[in-house]
């Protein structure tokens, strides 16, 4: 029976004694998140490699001034996106993260709702969505459907792109994203509500065309 | 026309809501705001499918992660585990 390592007092403290198996609990737990977040940040597979590396290189020398006001994983991300901004200087893909005005525009089309003079139902839903409780629930749980989802997120700008990588594909929590994203709160839902909608708007189209089929 | 009509507008238009899902769901809202939401829903199919479709999206997001192959690279994590192994040999 392993250690109890979900503790991250005791994970600490076992890190700093030189106890192996926290390490490799530590690589086996978040080794591969930190790719797959490092991902949004750069441009290719060699650099997030490196930027992965030094992450875990920079956790083990870091460890014992570790002061523990944020969890080990806030921490550990945290590292990793400090590392990936410095080497993503020059990389094409980055951008600087500020900007919050993307021009995504509204969570669904405009002309879906009825102006806001109509007599009746001012802003109500002209051209409401589908439930998706209708589907069969093969077709929600398909591959076919985690391909689009993964497709949408693909294609969104890089700071909503980041939010929802953390918070929805990674399970990070609200506080976790904007210590390790360096975010407000307020900012953090903006970005993560717009990248939402566009997987959702993404997804509706997509059924509605199999519908068709 | 029916105390539908009159229940659902007095909380909210839809055009307004679909832009707090997020916040609704992370339970960031002002309680007032919260409650205007919570007497729209039960009239409102369409806000309705709209929450639940956020709800969906954060799901199969969450699943992305399972069919991702964990790529371990056995030479750097020798050498992390090396690299570990001399730092607390001091």
């Amino acid at each position: 029976m392993a250690d109890d390592f979900g503790d991250d007092g005791a994970l600490v403290a076992a890190l700093r004694a030189g106890n192996e198996q926290a390490f490799v609990w530590l690589l086996d737990r978040y080794d591969a998140s930190l790719h797959r977040v490092a991902r949004t940040f750069l441009g290719s597979d060699a650099a997030v490699d490196e930027v992965v590396q030094d992450t875990w290189l920079g956790v083990i020398e870091g460890i014992d001034r570790f002061e523990q006001r944020s969890s080990l994983k806030t921490w550990i991300f945290h590292i990793m996106t400090n590392k990936a901004k410095t080497r993503g200087v020059g990389d094409r893909r980055t951008v600087p993260f500020a900007s919050i005005d993307d021009g995504l525009g509204p969570t669904i089309e405009p002309d879906r709702f009825f102006p806001p003079d109509h007599d009746e139902w001012p802003g109500h839903w002209a051209s409401p969505p589908p439930a998706w409780e209708n589907l069969p629930e093969a077709r929600l749980e398909a591959n076919e459907t985690l391909d689009q989802v993964r497709a949408a997120i693909a294609g969104l700008p890089d700071a909503h792109r980041r939010v929802i990588a953390l918070r929805d594909v990674e399970g990070l929590s609200s506080d976790e994203v904007c210590a390790v994203l360096g975010l407000t709160p307020a900012n953090e839902r903006v970005l993560l509500h717009r990248a939402r909608g566009r997987v959702r708007a993404r997804l509706e189209r997509y059924f509605d065309s199999e519908e068709v089929t | 026309m029916t105390d539908n009509h009159e229940a659902e507008l007095a909380g909210m238009p839809c055009n307004e809501l679909v832009e707090l899902v997020t916040d609704y769901l992370d339970d960031a809202l002002a309680p007032d705001v919260r409650a205007r939401i919570d007497a729209h829903l039960p009239y409102c199919d369409g806000c309705s499918s709209v929450l639940a479709q956020f709800r969906e999206v954060v799901e199969l997001s969450g699943r992305l992660t399972e069919s991702d192959v964990d790529h371990v690279d056995a030479g750097a994590r020798a050498g992390l585990m090396a690299a570990f192994r001399d730092s607390r040999q001091t």
